[in-house]
């Protein structure tokens, strides 16, 4: 089977050759292709050339966009660096809830960052046809929203001034919307929707202030026809009942949330992926650490599970750690 | 009658109600209520409650910053006061998230529970390198340089900031705190920092023993 034919058949819970294997790798894929980060961030081809050597090397069967979260945040206008081989840094555009009121919505044609994104999509589909599932990339609207004013500061402004602050959140969504037709059109079969501070603000400002956003995001990625996945990192456990409803093919489970408990919750609504600890297992461990809680995964996630360690792989991951993922989940077959 | 009003404070306190919990503080000082139990048995007490929930799971990140607010609010009329009645503790942090690292949460929270204990918190921020570390700590006379961070790569800058201390020879007149959740004892000891503590609420308390001793 073609990577893509297996995530294909593993989301409709048909047999597969092996489960696949949806690690994310971003500063290990630099690192792993001689790149620094700086033009891992920047350059789409630099971009693509890693993931592709990387998926190569260590069996992953996802192509994918993501380098850090700020490549909206920079479109809006924020000031952003990229220090040499590091994260990029990234200024808050918005300073005081008054600022909000500049942001607008953007289109992906007018963009630099994102548009840099279409453009590694566009190259991965030359390069490798229908072999792998592309997966594009977008911000939630609350953890972009965070992106542009600052967490703590998104929190107070949910206290203080929610009208103000819903319209910052419209703006994220529009330009979110904007931001997907463009990536399915260039090849992407998958796109990721990543709102890391769903996991921080508990579930009752979840499901008033996040959910109906991450809906109408789910929505559209199904009326281009791709496949929706979503990133939360953190513990999403008090999230899962309203989970259900969110719209999301694939949804990722962090490490902190019992596999076998998310999949119970999600079952009929959506594929679970995960989730072993990408530090203590993968970095930290041994390649028995990994192919148990590759196996334990396995046990765990149904039918329809794919398998990860619950957020990125660390740059520092000894090789052999990583690639016990892959020769954990081929020998189970 | 102090109990009733004291327990008022607390309650509002644990709903972030900045506001009722200023007015409530202004209106137990003006009732002559004790400076000290106000700041005790009202604001802290209140803190403690929602720190063991948050703990619990009970409530989540949004609850405590709000009630972190209203506390540094209440605390705000007291300082004056508890400064004058000699109670307060005084010192100087400067605190940040150090270099490479953009997580804040935890960083402003342990800034507003160490403001709420009276101290005066420089905040440097996020992304902070080591030299800005020394800088400010020189500059402002700092007892306590207090760092955070949020990945297991960017830990080991809190090396890198004691190593500045000590060349520019000042790690023998600071404290040095760190915390985050993958920080831990014994990474404390394994670099010589002074202090590790797991949450905001025994970071700000920390802090004060510090600047008391
Ligand atoms: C929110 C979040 C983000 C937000 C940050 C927004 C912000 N302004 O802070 C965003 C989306 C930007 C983000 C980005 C990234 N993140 Co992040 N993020 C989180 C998340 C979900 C929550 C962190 C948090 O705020 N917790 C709540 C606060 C209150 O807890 P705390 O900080 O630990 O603080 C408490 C104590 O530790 C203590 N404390 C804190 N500081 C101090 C200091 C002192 C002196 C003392 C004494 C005590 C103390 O007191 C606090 C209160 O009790 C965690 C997952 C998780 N649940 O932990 C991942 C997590 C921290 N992120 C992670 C990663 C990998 C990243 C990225 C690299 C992802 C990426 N590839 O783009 C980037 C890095 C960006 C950067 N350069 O920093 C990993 C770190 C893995 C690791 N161990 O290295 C985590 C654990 C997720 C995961 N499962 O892998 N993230």
């Amino acid at each position: 089977m073609t990577s893509k034919e297996r995530v294909l058949a593993r989301l409709h819970g048909k047999p597969v050759d092996r489960i696949p294997n949806f690690n994310i790798l971003m500063a290990f894929a630099a690192k792993y292709a001689g790149h620094p980060m700086d033009k891992f961030c920047s350059d789409y081809r630099v971009l693509v050339e890693s993931n592709i050597k990387s998926a190569e090397a260590f069996g992953i069967d996802i192509m994918s966009t993501m380098s850090d979260a700020y490549r909206e945040t920079a479109d809006f206008g924020a000031k952003i660096k990229f220090p040499h081989d590091s994260l990029p840094v990234c200024e808050h555009l918005i300073k005081t809830p008054g600022d909000i009121k500049n942001i607008k919505p953007f289109k992906i044609e007018d963009s630099t960052r994102m548009l840099d994104r279409v453009k590694a999509i566009e190259l991965y589909k030359r390069e490798l046809g229908d072999e792998y599932p592309i997966m594009g990339w977008i911000e939630g609207s609350a953890a972009e929203s965070c992106d542009l004013m600052g967490l703590t500061e998104f929190i107070f402004a949910y206290y203080d001034e929610p009208e103000l602050l819903k319209e910052l959140m419209d703006v994220c969504l529009e330009t979110a919307i904007n931001c997907i037709k463009p990536q399915v059109d260039a090849g992407a079969d998958i796109i990721g929707v990543g709102d890391a501070v769903a996991s921080v603000i508990g579930p009752e400002i979840y499901q008033e202030f996040l959910l109906p956003y991450e809906r109408k995001i789910f929505a559209e990625i199904k009326r281009c026809g791709a496949i929706g996945r979503l990133h939360i990192c953190g513990n999403i456990a008090p999230l899962l009942e309203d989970l259900k409803t969110v719209g999301a093919d694939i949804i990722d489970i962090d490490w902190m949330v019992g596999f076998a408990e998310a999949r119970k919750a999600l079952e009929n609504h959506a594929s679970v992926c995960g989730n072993f600890d990408p530090v203590t297992v993968v970095m930290d461990g041994t390649t028995q650490t990994v192919a148990d809680a590759v196996n334990k995964c396995i046990d765990d996630g149904g039918s329809k599970c794919f398998i990860m360690a619950g957020c990125e792989i660390p740059k520092n991951t000894p090789r052999e750690n990583l690639l016990a993922v892959h020769t954990a989940l081929v020998s189970r077959g | 009658m102090s109990e009733k009003i004291l327990q008022e404070i607390s309650e509002q306190l644990q709903k972030g109600k900045a506001k009722a919990v200023k007015e409530l503080v202004e209106k137990a000082v003006a009732d002559g209520v004790n400076v000290k139990s106000i700041l005790d048995d009202g604001l802290l007490s209140g803190m403690g409650i929602i720190g063991a929930k948050f703990k619990n799971n009970e409530v989540f990140v949004p609850e405590v910053l709000v009630a972190a607010r209203a506390m540094n609010m209440g605390a705000s009329v007291l300082k004056p006061l508890l400064a004058e009645a000699g109670v307060e503790a005084s010192g100087k942090v400067c605190l940040g998230t150090v270099k490479g690292d953009l997580h804040d949460i935890g960083k402003n929270l342990v800034k507003m529970m160490m403001e709420g204990k009276g101290l005066e918190v420089i905040d440097l921020g996020t992304d902070v390198p080591p030299e800005k570390f020394i800088e400010s700590a020189k500059e402002n006379d700092c007892q306590i340089i207090a760092m955070s961070a949020l990945l297991t790569t960017t830990m080991a800058a809190m090396q890198d900031v004691i190593e500045a201390a000590k060349t520019a020879g000042i790690r023998d007149d600071v404290k040095i705190m760190i915390g985050g959740a993958p920080v831990t004892q014994a990474y404390c000891e394994q670099i010589n920092a002074d202090c590790y503590t797991p949450d905001a609420a025994s970071a700000a308390e920390a802090a004060a023993a510090f600047c008391k001793a």
